[in-house]
């Protein structure tokens, strides 16, 4: 009877794997990759998922057949040991060695995301946004399309951004907006300076492979650079919208929406701790949109109604 | 023996283990449907809480029963404690313990409204004449927005606001400021000229605080949703405001005189009051329309410059005056203001305006908005007709533009404002 253990055991781990196996074609797999480095990250994901997956495999199958050989004969005599030198060394220096090595092999991505070094400085042509993270909500600060003009003229004149607020910053919560990187041009970095106004948070863009926690007190600077943009003006409602594949142009495909969420536990309402992140083609795209979330963040004159014509 | 024990033990086992994965699977799509919407025969609870009245004391008077921003908890429940500062008429206003109320009458009120004001899982707004139509209309106050909007609600905004619009869902006791209760039909922010209970927002203002949230207090932002829901929303918040005043003035009057057994202004009378001041504040004719705004946005040339410098002193003279008042309650540009009570019975601060956080929004429009028609339910007066009779200022823009520099150190210094 206990012999048939052995079959449940082998149905869990063949499960496994073949839910790994099909994911991929069923959509369950990673989001989109659409960051210079999330290349760099998901080598990384593959080679640890090789490396545990290989010893998964192995070490369950030896369960199984274990379970399957020794258990069905009450009348045999159990042997006793009480160790072995060689194979607790080699157990133990197997794995020591990969940890070893996967840790050589990270260094380098680790060091391009994370490294302050490694950072875009603030500068003519570097993007800065202050992402401000809050329970349950980002409230992002952008500089004005003037000041950022002033910033090609004087370089210096972008240091204090991440510090100091200006009276014509342009505040949207929950709308990170940048401008797409085009391969083989100028690099368009963006330094995203992140705090927290109460407890810890986490940033997390999936598709860029990038999170970072939010701690109070701190100013962290995060950097990323996206080679593939979702956003264009819609012809219908005259907005930049999100969820826009460039090769199709359609919008609402949900490959195209990128989700900023909160990885920290929060509080009651993290899940609800959504924004997204919306990439633009160009920079001229990112300006037209800067400028009609100027004119709406500093409105001097009454709204029109949305039900108007 | 022994075998065919351990093979009984292990059956057991994979039974159990069956049920509880089968359990928590269904749990697990149980909980999915509960979520969905409220169940058919739940009801608005009858208001239970103390009614607070009007206070007419600032805070500093006071050993202070709750904390500043937090839910009125200790105050309003010990209202029958003579003791209570609150309690005192004279000097606090009117704390009201419905309970006292003729029990014939709470009933009859509850009846009354659920006929009007349907049930979470069905809400409607369907009084007995044809102002329904009306108000469907132009509110889009209709049952099928109204049931979306209540869905909506339940999942996003009922932890803090409440089932009935109480402002004491689960969550609301550990934020603060303490959520809006809607129950007193005001709300701060609003872009309407009209004043007191007439000043209630246009669809456009609560549209607008769901967008961007209120920056300084926990109401986030709800602007990655779309505008179908948002509308949803605004329109259950509507109906939610609208059966929780009628339900507090006629609280209001029953407590009062316990004796009475009917109130005077029927449901119906109360509902046709509100409504007409709903439909007014929705009318364009009663939108706040400002001057041109004067000033260029990105001052370059000198007399832009000197323009804007003028204008803020100008702002900064009437600010300081003492009979206009903005000082009495700003003192020291806010960073030294005194507590005072709003309508729902909280201690608050005015606004520090040396920090840069507005929770009506940081717009020029939008303060243009608080000082054109103040802040309802918050003590924030009204300062259109001071500001034309004073002389002093040109417009309100002048005032709009020395509040924006008063949290920026560099534009202080640029414009001569000295704050330290």
């Amino acid at each position: 009877m206990q012999k048939y253990w052995s079959v449940l055991f082998g149905a869990v781990i063949t499960a496994a794997v073949g839910l790994f196996v099909v994911a991929p074609f069923m959509g369950w797999w990673l989001p989109r990759n659409v960051s210079s480095f999330g290349g760099d990250v998901d080598l990384l994901f593959y080679l640890i998922l090789g490396i545990t997956g290989f010893f998964f495999v192995l070490t369950e199958a030896i369960l199984v057949y274990g379970i399957w050989k020794f258990s069905s004969d009450p009348t045999r005599k159990a042997t006793y040991t009480h160790g072995n030198h060689k194979l607790e060394v080699l157990w133990t220096i197997v794995p020591a060695g990969i940890l070893v090595m996967i840790g050589i092999v990270q260094v380098r991505t680790w060091e391009n995301i994370k490294y302050q070094s490694r950072m875009p400085r603030p500068g003519a042509n570097t993007q800065q946004i202050e992402v401000v993270a809050r329970q349950w909500e980002w409230r992002i600060r952008y500089p004005s399309p003037k000041r950022m003009a002033s910033w090609r003229s004087d370089p210096r004149l972008a240091q204090d951004f991440g510090a100091v607020p200006h009276q014509d910053d342009v505040h949207v919560p929950n709308e990170l907006h940048v401008w797409r990187h085009q391969k083989g041009e100028e690099p368009q970095k963006v330094l995203v300076h992140l705090k927290t106004r109460d407890v810890l948070h986490s940033m997390k863009l999936v598709n860029l492979r990038l999170m970072q926690d939010a701690v109070p007190g701190k100013t962290i600077p995060v950097w990323f650079m996206v080679e593939e943009y979702n956003t264009s003006l819609h012809p219908e409602t005259g907005r930049w919208v999100d969820g826009f594949d460039p090769k199709t142009g359609h919008w609402n495909q949900k490959d195209y929406v990128w989700e900023l969420a909160c990885a920290e536990f929060c509080g009651t309402r993290h899940t609800a701790m959504k924004g997204k992140l919306f990439v633009h083609k160009n920079r001229d795209d990112f300006l037209e949109w800067l400028k009609w979330a100027e004119a709406e963040d500093h409105r001097r004159t009454p709204a029109v109604p949305s039900t108007e014509p | 023996m022994n075998v065919l024990f351990r093979a009984q033990a292990s059956r057991q086992v994979v039974v159990r283990a069956a049920l509880m994965f089968v359990a928590v699977i269904g749990l697990a799509g149980c909980d999915q449907m509960m979520n969905d919407r409220y169940s058919l025969d739940m009801r608005y609870p009858p208001r239970s809480d103390p009614v607070f009245k009007e206070a007419t004391i600032s805070g500093e008077e006071l050993q202070y029963p709750d904390r500043p921003g937090q839910l009125p908890i200790l105050s309003l429940a010990n209202a029958e404690d003579p003791e209570n500062p609150l309690f005192k008429p004279a000097k606090a206003g009117m704390l009201l313990a419905p309970s006292k109320a003729n029990a014939e009458a709470r009933k009859n009120l509850n009846e009354s409204l659920e006929k009007v004001f349907g049930t979470p899982a069905r809400p409607k707004v369907a009084p007995d004449s044809e102002l329904a139509g009306t108000l469907q209309a132009e509110l889009q106050l209709d049952e099928r927005t109204l049931r979306r909007g209540s869905r909506l609600y339940r999942i996003q905004c009922l932890h803090c606001h409440g089932l009935s619009g109480d402002g004491r869902g689960p969550t609301a006791f550990w934020v603060n400021p303490h959520p809006r209760d809607y129950r007193q039909g005001v709300f701060k922010f609003t872009s309407v000229t009209l004043q007191q209970s007439a000043q209630k927002p246009r669809r456009e203002d609560l549209l607008r605080t769901l967008r961007q949230g209120i920056d300084g207090t926990s109401m986030p932002s709800f602007g990655t949703m779309t505008e179908d829901e948002l509308q949803a929303i605004v329109s259950y918040v509507i109906h939610l405001s609208m059966r929780g005043e009628v339900e507090y003035q006629v609280l209001v009057e029953l407590t009062q005189n316990p004796s009475l057994a009917k109130p005077e202004t029927s449901v119906d009378e109360w509902i046709a009051g509100l409504a007409r001041y709903w439909l007014d504040a929705q009318k364009p004719e009663n939108e706040i329309i400002p001057e041109p705004y004067p000033f260029a946005l990105h001052p370059e040339t000198d007399a832009e410059k000197v323009a804007i410098r003028d204008a803020v002193r100008r702002g900064a003279t009437f600010f300081a005056d003492a009979q206009v008042g903005c000082v009495t309650c700003h003192t020291d540009y806010g960073r030294n203001a005194k507590f005072r009570y709003d309508v729902w019975g909280t201690l608050t601060k005015p606004a520090d305006l040396t920090t840069g956080i507005y929770r009506g929004g940081r717009r020029p429009i939008d303060l243009y908005y608080r000082m054109h028609s103040g802040i309802n339910g918050s003590g924030m007066a009204a300062f259109k007709d001071a500001a034309v009779k004073s002389g002093k200022v040109k417009s309100l823009w002048d005032i709009v533009k020395f509040v924006e520099i008063l949290p920026y150190p560099a534009m202080r210094n640029e414009y001569g404002i000295h704050i330290d």
